[in-house]
């Protein structure tokens, strides 16, 4: 069993389970340790991926850039996580898989990958899961953005990366780790960072959530969940 | 590179800014502050109210005032004269 192993096994039970077979062979898994800078990319556009990538600590989005010049964030990945399974079979990176802020990361080779898949169906099957788990998640966030009021987007987002934390056994009660900054969060949101800001301190005098010091902490799930019409079936989330 | 701190007043009250942002001069931190503004001031209009009354004060690394960006140098308000129907 390996670090990166055992990570990416936990992450893809997150979406179903498999026999302890096919666990195993995940869990053999290995590969590089990386440290990456915040901001920098790991893959950009047009690049060929040879390797998975798994978050281990920190934060990483993937984001495209505008016709405007603006960054567009469309998914922010937490520790636990594996942002790109797709370039397995992807021929080049159509957008950018960064560091939000210093981060270390798991780099699995794609040919190891490969055998896996080969072999262990149940482990096959997860791996598609969780693609197709991603899939799902880019069309709630079109949705929130577009047919939401700003704090409502806003608590869609706190509402997400909570539950998402909790399934990466990241959360303690109601708090976990979020050290975006807001500008990151406003490039999620289509926002700018002035009026995230505004709406955080909506949200917070309401008494629904906090966020201070890079963590996230939930006072009133009821009522944020209810600002954010927020349905948690699209994260499909087995655990 | 200077960080600066956008707050902003306005008929809801006082937001500060305890982030800030880089910049490198206040002609970027004014042009971020004007879309800024318009950000805020389009998601009131989509809820059907506009308070073009506040403003973003721009503080600098040690919390300095430098600059005020009115709400209303962000947008050109017009209503035209048309002819009666």
């Amino acid at each position: 069993m390996t670090l990166l192993g055992e990570t990416l096994a936990r992450h893809l039970e997150c979406f179903g389970t498999m026999p302890a077979e096919d666990r195993a062979a995940i869990v053999a898994l290995d590969g590089e340790v990386r440290q990456v800078g915040r901001m920098r990319d790991i893959y950009g556009v047009g690049e060929h991926p040879r390797h998975i990538v798994l978050v281990l600590k920190g934060f990483l989005m993937r984001y495209s850039i505008g016709a405007d010049g603006g960054n567009q964030v469309h998914s922010f990945y937490l520790p636990g996580e594996a942002p790109d399974l797709e370039t397995l079979y992807l021929d080049y990176m159509d957008n950018f898989l960064a560091a939000a802020v210093d981060s270390e990361v798991g780099m699995i080779p794609h040919e190891a990958v490969y055998q896996v898949i080969e072999d262990y169906p149940e482990a096959r099957k997860l791996i598609w899961r969780q693609t197709l788990v991603q899939a799902a998640v880019f069309r709630e966030w079109l949705v929130r953005n577009s047919h939401l009021t700003a704090d409502g987007a806003l608590a869609h987002l706190l509402c997400e990366i909570h539950l998402r934390a909790k399934a990466a056994g990241l959360a303690n009660d109601w708090s976990c780790p979020l050290p975006l900054s807001q500008e990151l969060v406003s490039d999620a949101l289509g926002m700018t960072a002035v009026h995230v800001n505004r709406m955080m301190q909506l949200l917070r005098r309401s008494g629904a959530v906090e966020w201070r010091g890079g963590v996230l902490t939930i006072r009133d799930w009821d009522r944020l969940s209810e600002l954010a019409a927020f349905d948690p079936k699209y994260l499909h989330l087995r655990r | 590179m200077t960080r600066y701190f956008f707050n902003v007043r306005n008929g809801q009250g006082l937001t500060p800014d305890e982030e800030g942002r880089q910049f490198d001069g206040l002609d970027s931190a004014r042009a971020a502050a004007l879309a800024d503004v318009r950000s805020m001031l389009s998601a009131e209009v989509l809820e059907g109210h506009l308070d073009i009354g506040g403003r973003i004060e721009i503080e600098d690394a040690d919390h300095v005032r430098v600059l005020t960006v009115h709400f209303r140098e962000a947008v050109a308000l017009h209503e035209t004269e048309l002819p009666p129907p």
